[in-house]
């Protein structure tokens, strides 16, 4: 049920707050857990701020604007690693990214609008859990991996970025995101968000598609992830079965019904359409 | 003298606004800047219920905040003439015992500063007794539904009916207000109708959207109460909230600066007396400023379902039309009834009927109330009618600008009995814009098609505005009328409509600010009135200034005023020219400081058409439903256009929020919550959503009432564009969608012809 | 007590140094505390863009940024844009010419947009880049005019 605020959202309802300003990640680690209930993260701030205008009163905020290291993208052969605190724009506008992995940057920049992509961060955007923000389901078909500190029990762990969701309560510390060198084709299609949005990524091993991963994802709920219903398939196999594949994938969306929302079956529908089309984009010699 | 079209030399210049620079700057000051010395900061605490009895309110905790001055509530109302509305006062200034809307506003209080008001604001408690809430019109219409108010209605003087009409006020449970219209003999036509086609339409909750917020300072000091406010109407709101509060018009004054968008929003009274309430109780001056999300939850344009069948002959001659309209007034009056008599009467649409039958009735609802909105009415009117005429166009097998043609109102035509005659040519707008969407023509390609829409709209009706015109020493001019700037560009128009009786370049034209003491009446700014009517008395009160002034040098100069002149700042007569300054010092003492003109003009029901017309072109995904809008090709008419760049970005501006509304624009309800009242939630039209081909015809056909010819444009083009829309889809892929805004999975649901939900 | 912090910024190229509450937004240090009144506050989401301010060059909400995130860098208004230069800047000199101004809100925030794209050496996303704000008085149509030779060279014209 949608919750009615009976004071309006404003930035002056912002209650005040203890403000801490690492300048590394260890420190921001002891910060987070001398009090790990009562202290959130600030690192681009626009759902953080946009949520203290609603009266939410965390008390202590830790700014990650200072910590260098968690704004830095790295490039190894096998890897490459982002900071969490990256900012859209600086991920769009990276040389190196736009060599190793250029659909990225190319994906960034069609986010929002350039003042978005300024202040917002790809941590904010992946631990925010808006199901309509599109990190998190890109990142997991990219097969990507987060890296978490967890501040009550101390201890750092790794989590796939398919298998994280944010739960209700404050996300535990995200300092990076490491995604692997492969070959692949990835192709996306947004034309219809936020109601529904589409990311399938294949890999390829020669001509033999060794894995398929797609991910629908929607104001209505998602991310959802689905692999190819069977591995190593090889191209020729793919493009003859794009249609029944797609319907496949497209059944599993799950079934929200939101007012004035396109419908669950009509996002079902098209989902199988947006993949099919995919498919068949990647498969078919064009 | 009168001038003529080619001795015009301010008229007809597309010169930037005259506040161009200064909004362009960050120099021009909206009321939304104003601060002054000792001010507090108020915010309203609104209802989480959609309807609910208020059993107790406990401000005790709030009050003990520090820095709380002055709290209120529905009790402190007890003392005045709590309740507002445009013909139907039904609206309390807050919640008197029962709330109606999720978002009505039931607590105020003002304190030192915001942070703290919002603190204060969180220790209040209102306990509430649910009742069962009207969300939807069958909701409230349902046999067993509670009546949203049991309590007498707090009426006053409703107009006369408009011609061929009649109203009834609160005909039955839940309907707020009754109108019918008729013209001709329906039933006769009917039986002789070749072809009838029947449809039900639904048009969407909108948003006005306007970026700046609702925002008043409220101060009350010996004189009386002074309130600064962005409200488009100052001189009616001065008289609701000298009414509210039993001061003495005189007693209120009213200031306005630059607005911050309208778009009907900040028509008629809307939060500004909760301002006044708290600054008389804290005795200092007071400043309730909305936020955006808290003026979206203030007021909205009506959703309505309308049921519209047409019959016409085999040779596609339109004879009988039958509409039944169902607003959704939302929970309070406001301008509803009004909204419902232009709806009425606006069937008859650009084209010539045997016969038309209306009936509209306004629904209460437990949500936010509905009130002006641009176009008042006739977008309701032109979605439904325009849509209808394409599919009338389709199956008689006619191309369906032939069709519209053929059935046009002709110039000079009242179209219905006691109308006013039409203004324009209509033909000419229509072959405009089919011309230029065709281009070169070429083949036809799949999932493309185009659609049209005409509409006219009436401007200006039953207004009055009054303006004064002073001629100062310097040789410039003072001009003065209650036309807020709301970013129509009045400031710009009549300036060049004063400088061209005085013959003054814009530079030397100054316009004053509103002040209700000191500027002349104005009706308010809506209806497209301001040019076409304020215009006039502008251009009147210009010419008795330079009369007052010429008079003057003449008795000076000691010559006839025939052979005087004011040009550029100075008298001329003959080869010689004098400074007004001169003139003065030359007549020495009792010489008026400056020299005076003052106009009034006040118009009958109907003044002046405004049409608009729309050519659409779609590319639609059959497989989605979605569908790009490749280009949209609009014609406005102006009559005379004083200054043509602004009113092409009237036609612009509207065009625009038609397509948003066409697209996507809705609010949307869950439960009893508006899901979207919220600007990042509610998505208006982005530079990226523009066609790619957008272009937009101005049209002067130079009989318009208003000076120079001129008349009114800032509602009319959006008006056309979702039944152009509609229109091009069907043409693209042969169905019809009926439902606002055109969202892909109703398009593909009319291709799967309901093979899916 | 509230709990206050020092900043310091350029803000149009004068140093400002202040004592101010922490949860203080860049938009109401900007207004409240230096009267720079020009930017406006309008949806207070960071959905319009009417509060954008430059931040070291680029277009920045400053109704969803924290006085203090400004700390030690370059701020731009609307003031400083118009003081500048004794003549009146390009882009607004551009937006003048075409029209651009209804009812004027959004405007500042607008000329911020577009000086932060002018500033831009190649963009390749410039017709996205104006993307960012909303106008609901003008239909953008004017705007896009204006602004075309910077859409179209995505850079300062010469
Ligand atoms: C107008 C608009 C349009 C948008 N359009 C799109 C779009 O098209 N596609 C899309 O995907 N997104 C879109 N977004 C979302 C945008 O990308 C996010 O708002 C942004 O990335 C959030 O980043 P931030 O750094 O500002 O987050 P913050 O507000 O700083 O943080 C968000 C949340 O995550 C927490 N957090 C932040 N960093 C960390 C960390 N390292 N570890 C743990 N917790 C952390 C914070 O405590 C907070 O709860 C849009 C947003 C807006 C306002």
């Amino acid at each position: 049920m949608l919750q009615y605020s009976e004071i309006a959202a404003t930035r002056r309802r912002i209650a005040e707050f203890q403000l801490f300003r690492p300048d590394s990640i260890d420190e921001a680690c002891e910060i987070l857990a001398e009090a790990p209930e009562a202290t959130v993260l600030h690192a681009g701030g626009i759902d953080l701020v946009n949520r203290l205008k609603t009266g939410y009163a965390p008390g202590r905020i830790v700014a990650l604007k200072a910590v260098e290291r968690m704004q830095d993208i790295r490039i190894f052969d096998d890897r490459i690693e982002i900071g969490a605190a990256a900012s859209h724009w600086q991920i769009e506008n990276h040389a190196g990214l736009k060599i190793s992995l250029p659909m990225l940057p190319a994906y960034v920049a069609g986010l929002g609008n350039i003042r978005v992509r300024v202040q917002g961060t790809i941590g904010g955007n992946i631990l925010a859990g808006e199901p309509v923000y599109e990190m998190l389901p890109l990142l997991g078909v990219l097969d990507a991996e987060l890296t978490f500190f967890d501040a009550s029990r101390r201890s750092w762990f790794k989590l796939a970025a398919r298998d994280y969701r944010r739960g209700p309560t404050a996300p535990p510390f995200l300092t990076a995101i490491t995604i692997p060198q492969r070959s692949r084709s990835v192709i996306w299609d947004r034309r219809l968000r936020p109601a529904l949005a589409m990311v399938l990524s294949l890999d390829w091993d020669g001509d033999m598609i060794r894995s398929g991963t797609a991910v629908l994802t929607g104001d209505r709920g998602g991310p959802l992830f689905t692999s190819l219903p069977a591995d190593r398939l090889s191209r020729s196999q793919a493009a003859a079965n794009c249609a029944d594949i797609a319907a496949d994938w497209a059944r599993l969306f799950p079934s929200v019904d939101l007012p004035s929302g396109p419908g669950p079956d009509y996002c079902r529908h098209v989902a199988g359409v947006m993949l099919r089309r995919a498919l068949q984009n990647c498969l078919l010699p064009s | 003298m009168t001038l003529r079209a080619n001795q015009l030399t301010q008229v007809g210049r597309s010169i930037p606004g005259v506040d161009s620079r200064a909004k362009l700057s960050g120099a021009a000051r909206y009321t939304s800047d104003i601060a002054m010395e000792g001010m507090l900061h108020a915010k309203i605490l609104h209802s989480t219920r959609a309807h609910a009895l208020i059993k107790s309110i406990d401000v005790s905790a709030a009050q003990a905040v520090p820095g709380v001055i002055a709290i209120v509530t529905g009790d402190d109302l007890a003392a005045l003439d709590p309740h507002y509305g445009m013909f139907i006062r039904d609206q309390p200034v807050l919640a008197i015992g029962k709330v109606r809307y999720v978002g009505e506003p039931v607590v105020a209080l003002a304190a030192i500063d915001e942070a703290t008001a919002c603190r204060a604001l969180e220790c209040v408690r209102v306990a509430y007794q649910d009742l069962q809430p009207l969300m939807t019109i069958a909701d409230a219409l349902a046999p067993d539904a509670p009546a949203l108010f049991t309590d007498e209605l707090h009426a006053h003087a409703l107009p006369p009916s408009p011609v061929n009409s009649r109203y009834v006020q609160q005909p039955s449970r839940n309907v707020l207000f009754a109108y019918d219209y008729a013209v001709g003999n329906a039933d006769a036509w009917w039986p002789l109708c070749d072809h009838i086609v029947e449809q039900n339409f639904s048009f969407a909750r909108l948003s006005h959207y306007s970026l700046e917020p609702h925002v008043c300072v409220a101060r009350f000091n010996e004189q009386g109460l002074e309130v600064w406010s962005n409200n488009q109407d100052p001189f009616l709101l001065q008289l609701d909230i000298a009414r509210i509060f039993r001061l003495p018009v005189k007693a209120v004054r009213f200031h306005t600066g630059f607005i911050g968008g309208g778009f009907g929003g900040k028509s008629y009274c809307k939060s500004e007396p909760i301002g006044v309430l708290l600054a008389q109780k804290a005795r200092r001056p007071v400043r309730l400023a909305l936020t955006m999300a808290e003026s979206m939850q203030t007021t909205c344009e009506h959703g309505a379902q309308i049921h519209l069948r047409s019959g016409v002959s085999a040779n596609g001659e339109t004879l009988v039309r039958e509409a039944n309209v169902l607003l959704d007034g939302g929970a309070y009056a406001d301008a509803s009834p009004s909204v419902a008599m232009r709806i009425g009467s606006r069937f008859n649409g650009p084209y010539r009927w045997k016969a038309v039958t209306t009936k509209v009735k306004v629904v209460r609802t437990t949500t936010i109330p509905a009130g002006s909105f641009r176009g008042f009415g006739s977008a309701h009117v032109t979605w439904a009618a325009e849509s209808q005429m394409d599919v009338i166009a389709r199956e008689l097998g006619i191309d369906p600008c032939d069709f519209r043609r053929r059935n046009f109102i002709a110039l000079g035509d009242p179209g219905a009995p006691g109308e006013t005659p039409l203004d324009c040519e209509l033909n000419e707008g229509l072959d405009a814009v089919a011309r230029r969407i065709k281009g070169n023509g070429g083949p036809r390609i799949n999932g493309r098609g185009i659609g049209f829409a005409v509409a006219v709209k009436s401007g200006a009706g039953g207004h009055r505005a009054d303006a004064r015109v002073r001629i100062l020493p310097s040789g410039s001019a003072l001009i003065a009328t209650g036309v807020s700037e709301i970013g129509q560009s009045t400031r710009t128009a009549m300036t060049q409509v004063a400088a061209e009786v005085l013959g003054l370049a814009p530079e030397q034209v100054e316009v004053e600010e509103i002040d209700t003491q000191t500027t002349p009446f104005d009706a308010g700014t809506h209806a497209s009135s301001g040019i076409a009517v304020s215009g006039i008395a502008i251009k009147q009160a210009a010419e008795k200034a330079r009369d007052a002034l010429l008079a003057f040098a003449a008795d000076v100069l000691g010559c006839r005023q025939g052979e005087l002149d004011f040009r550029q700042g100075e008298v001329v007569h003959g080869d010689a020219s004098y400074a007004v300054a001169d003139l003065v010092a030359r007549h020495g003492d009792g010489a008026p400081t400056d020299f005076t003109g003052e106009a009034s003009k006040q118009t009958g029901a109907g003044f002046f058409w405004m049409p608009a017309w729309t050519a659409a072109e779609v590319e639609v995904d059959v497989e989605t439903g979605a569908f790009t809008v490749l280009q949209l090709i609009n014609a406005a008419e102006v009559g005379t256009a004083i200054n043509p760049q602004r009113c092409i970005s009237q036609a612009e501006g509207a065009a625009v929020q038609g397509l948003g509304q066409s697209l996507f624009e809705e609010i949307a309800y869950e439960g009893a919550v508006p899901a979207n009242a919220e600007p990042l939630k509610y998505r208006v039209a982005r530079m990226n959503d523009l066609p790619s081909r957008f272009e937009t015809v101005l049209l002067e056909q130079g009989h318009g009432p208003g000076p120079f010819g001129a008349k009114g444009v800032g509602e009319a083009g959006n008006l056309t564009i979702p039944a152009a829309i509609a229109n091009a889809i069907h043409d693209a892929v042969g169905v019809r969608v009926t439902d606002l805004p055109l969202r892909p999975e109703r398009v593909l649901r009319a291709i799967l012809s309901d093979k899916i939900r | 007590m509230s709990e206050t912090i020092s900043v310091s910024m350029m803000v149009n190229g004068e140093r400002r140094d202040a004592e101010v509450p922490v949860a203080l937004m860049l938009a109401d240090f900007l207004r409240d505390n230096l009267r720079l009144l020009g930017t406006k506050v309008a949806c207070d989401q960071g959905a319009c863009g009417a509060c954008t301010v430059l931040v070291d060059g680029l277009p920045t909400t400053s109704c969803l940024t924290f006085a203090f995130v400004a700390e030690g860098r370059d701020v731009t208004t609307v003031e400083g844009v118009t003081a500048a230069d004794a003549v009146w800047d390009a882009v607004q000199q551009a937006l003048h010419e075409h029209g651009a101004p209804q009812c004027g809100f959004c405007m500042p925030g607008l000329v911020m947009l577009s000086k932060g794209l002018s500033m831009q050496p190649a963009s390749a996303e410039a017709a996205g880049w104006l993307n960012a704000n909303i106008c609901r008085c003008s239909g953008y149509e004017v705007i896009r005019r204006a602004l075309a030779p910077w859409i179209a060279t995505r850079g300062i014209p010469a």
